[in-house]
C-alpha cells in the first residue's frame, strides 16, 4: 500500500474529524510489532509491542488500526500483526450489570415466569399478507424471548471467529 | 408504590403515556436493581446512566420481540441461531456500544426484513438470510441492527411521540386485519389458550399494573413503527453507515452491504420486501449512500474477509423455501423432458 503526502494529510484530517467509533482492543501476535506514526509500513516507529501485549484501538483505518500508543500518543498498527480481543457477550462490569438487569427484571415482572415460559407457540410463522394487522395483537412469545436472553456468546468463540476472519484476509492479501 | 402507579395512571391519561411508562419502568427496575448493584462491581456514573437507559427499554423491547416472534414464528435451529449471535456480537463489539446486550434470533418468515427492538433483541427473517451470499453481508446486516440498538433509535422515537401519535402508530398495526390472517390467528390463539401456561401468561398481561399496560401500549406503537410507518429515514441511513463501519472493523469485506442492497434492487419483483420497503428508504437510495461512504473510507484499499464457506454451511440449515422448491421441481421436470 502506497501513500503520498497528500493522502496522508487527508487521512490525518479524516482521523481528527471522525468521531470515535470503535472501542476495542487488540493483542500483538508476536514480539516486535511496530506501532507507527502513520498507517504506512515505512513510517517512523513510536513503540513496539511484545507478543501478547494488548493495546486499545480507536478506529480502523484501511488495513491499520489507529491505537492509543504509550504516552497518550496516537499510533497505527497493521491489522495483520494483531488479533482482536473480545469480551463475553455479557462480559465487563456494565455488561454484567445489564445481564443482571435482564434476569432480575424478568423475575419481578413476569412473576410466574417458569409457567409463562412453557407457553409454546412453535407453529410455523404466518406469511405476511396484505397487512400486518395482527402483529400487535398476538400474545408475546416470552418463552422464545427468554431463550434469547439466556443465550450468551463466550469471548473465546468470538476470538476464534476473528482469527478465521483475519486468516482469510491474510490469504486474500497474499493472492493480490 | 400504589400512589406512584395512580400518579402514573393520571399522567398517562393526561397524555404523558410513554414518558410516564418509561419513568415508571425506571423506578420499578431501579428498585428491583438496588439489591443487585450492592453485590455487583462498582459502576461509574456514565455506566449507571447507561444501565438506567437499558432498564427503561427492557420491558418494552421484550414485549415487542415476543409479539414479533409470535407473529412471524421462530426458526429453532440451535447452531444457526448460535451462529447469528456469534457474528452479531463480534460485529457489535467493534462499535461504541459493546457493553450492550445483543440477542439475536431467526424468524420463520420469507419476508425480507430484520428488526431491532429496544433492549437489544434483534430478529432476522429467513427471507433476509436467504438473500445474503456470505458472512460479510450477514455481518453488515447485523451491524445495521446493532447500530439501531446502541443508538436507541426506536426508544428515542417512542419517547418523542405524544399520546395521539402513539395511538396512531399502535392502530397502524392493529386495524382491519386481513380475513384469512384473522382466521389463522384465531386458530392459533385457540391452541395456545387451551394450555394452563397460556392462562398464566394471559393473567400476567391482563393484570399487570398501569405501567405494564403502558408498556404494552408503547410496545404496540413500536410494532406499528416497525411494520407500517418505519423510523425516520435519517436513522436508517445512520444505521447503514455505522453497520458498515463495525463490519469493516471486524475484518469483513467493505462492499458487503452495498452488494446485499444491490441484490434486493435486482430481485425486487420476485422478493417479499413489502414491509421492508414500507418502513425503510428504497434499497437503491440506501445503496447509493453506502457507496458514498465506501469512497470516503477508501474501501478499495481495504482487503476484507467474506466467510463464504462458513456462511453457506449455516445457510443450508434452513429448509428450502416454498418458491425455491417449486422452481427446483419445475427445473427437474424440464430437465427430464429435455432428456
Amino acid at each position: 500500500m502506497k501513500f503520498n503526502h497528500f493522502s496522508l494529510l487527508v487521512l490525518g484530517l479524516l482521523a481528527t474529524a471522525v468521531p470515535k467509533i470503535y472501542a476495542g482492543s487488540v493483542e500483538a501476535k508476536q514480539d516486535g510489532v511496530p506501532v507507527t506514526v502513520a498507517p504506512d509500513k515505512g513510517a517512523a516507529v513510536v513503540q513496539t509491542l511484545k507478543s501478547g501485549e494488548v493495546i486499545e484501538t480507536v478506529e480502523r483505518k484501511g488495513m491499520y488500526w489507529r491505537v492509543k500508543a504509550s504516552g497518550g500518543k496516537t499510533g497505527f498498527v497493521s491489522v495483520m500483526a494483531v488479533k482482536v480481543k473480545a469480551s463475553d457477550s455479557d462480559g465487563g462490569s456494565l455488561a454484567g450489570a445489564i445481564q443482571s438487569a435482564v434476569q432480575s427484571g424478568r423475575s419481578s415482572s413476569e412473576g410466574a415466569s417458569a409457567r409463562a415460559r412453557a407457553t409454546v407457540m412453535g407453529v410455523r410463522g404466518l406469511d405476511e399478507t396484505n397487512d400486518t394487522s395482527y402483529a400487535a395483537n398476538t400474545r408475546p412469545n416470552l418463552k422464545a424471548v427468554f431463550a434469547m436472553e439466556d443465550s450468551r456468546v463466550p469471548a473465546v468463540q468470538i476470538e476464534s471467529l476473528s482469527e478465521k476472519v483475519f486468516d482469510e484476509i491474510a490469504k486474500r492479501s497474499k493472492s493480490k | 408504590m400504589k400512589k406512584l402507579l395512580l400518579t402514573t395512571t393520571l399522567l398517562a391519561a393526561a397524555g404523558f403515556s410513554v414518558a410516564a411508562a418509561v419513568a415508571e419502568t425506571e423506578n420499578k427496575s431501579g428498585n428491583a436493581g438496588e439489591a443487585k448493584t450492592a453485590e455487583a462491581p462498582q459502576l461509574s456514573k456514565e455506566e449507571e446512566r447507561k444501565l438506567g437507559e437499558f432498564r427503561a427499554e427492557l420491558d418494552i423491547g421484550r414485549n415487542m420481540a415476543g409479539r414479533l416472534v409470535a407473529y412471524y414464528g421462530e426458526f429453532n435451529d440451535e447452531p444457526l441461531n448460535g451462529y447469528l449471535n456469534l457474528v452479531g456480537n463480534y460485529v457489535a463489539q467493534q462499535g461504541p456500544f459493546a457493553d450492550r446486550r445483543y440477542m439475536i434470533k431467526l424468524l420463520n418468515s420469507e419476508s425480507v426484513n430484520a428488526f431491532a427492538c429496544p433492549g437489544g433483541y434483534i430478529l432476522v427473517t429467513m427471507g433476509a438470510l436467504r438473500q445474503a451470499e456470505n458472512e460479510a453481508e450477514l455481518a453488515a446486516i447485523l451491524g445495521h441492527e446493532s447500530a439501531h440498538v446502541g443508538n436507541r433509535h426506536m426508544m428515542k422515537t417512542l419517547l418523542s411521540m405524544d399520546k395521539e401519535k402513539l395511538d396512531q402508530a399502535a392502530k397502524a398495526s392493529t386495524s382491519k386485519p386481513d380475513p384469512s390472517m384473522a382466521s389463522r390467528m384465531r386458530k392459533r390463539v385457540q391452541v395456545t389458550e387451551q394450555s394452563e401456561a397460556a392462562k398464566t401468561l394471559a393473567r400476567y398481561l391482563g393484570s399487570t399494573s398501569v405501567a405494564g399496560l403502558s408498556i404494552i401500549a408503547a410496545a404496540k406503537a413500536g410494532l406499528g413503527l416497525m411494520l407500517e410507518k418505519g423510523l425516520d429515514h435519517k436513522l436508517e441511513f445512520e444505521a447503514d453507515q455505522e453497520g458498515v463501519k463495525y463490519a469493516v472493523a471486524a475484518g469483513y469485506d467493505p462492499e458487503a452491504l452495498s452488494n446485499f442492497l444491490g441484490r434486493l434492487v435486482a430481485r425486487q419483483k420476485i422478493l417479499n420486501t413489502k414491509t421492508l420497503e414500507k418502513t425503510h428508504p428504497k434499497p437503491a437510495e440506501r445503496r447509493a449512500r453506502v457507496d458514498q461512504l465506501l469512497v470516503q473510507m477508501k474501501a478499495d484499499t481495504i482487503t476484507g474477509a467474506k466467510g463464504v464457506e462458513r456462511f453457506a454451511a449455516m445457510q443450508q440449515r434452513m429448509p428450502v423455501a416454498a418458491k425455491a422448491k417449486t422452481a427446483e421441481k419445475k427445473a427437474k421436470t424440464e430437465a427430464v423432458k429435455g432428456k
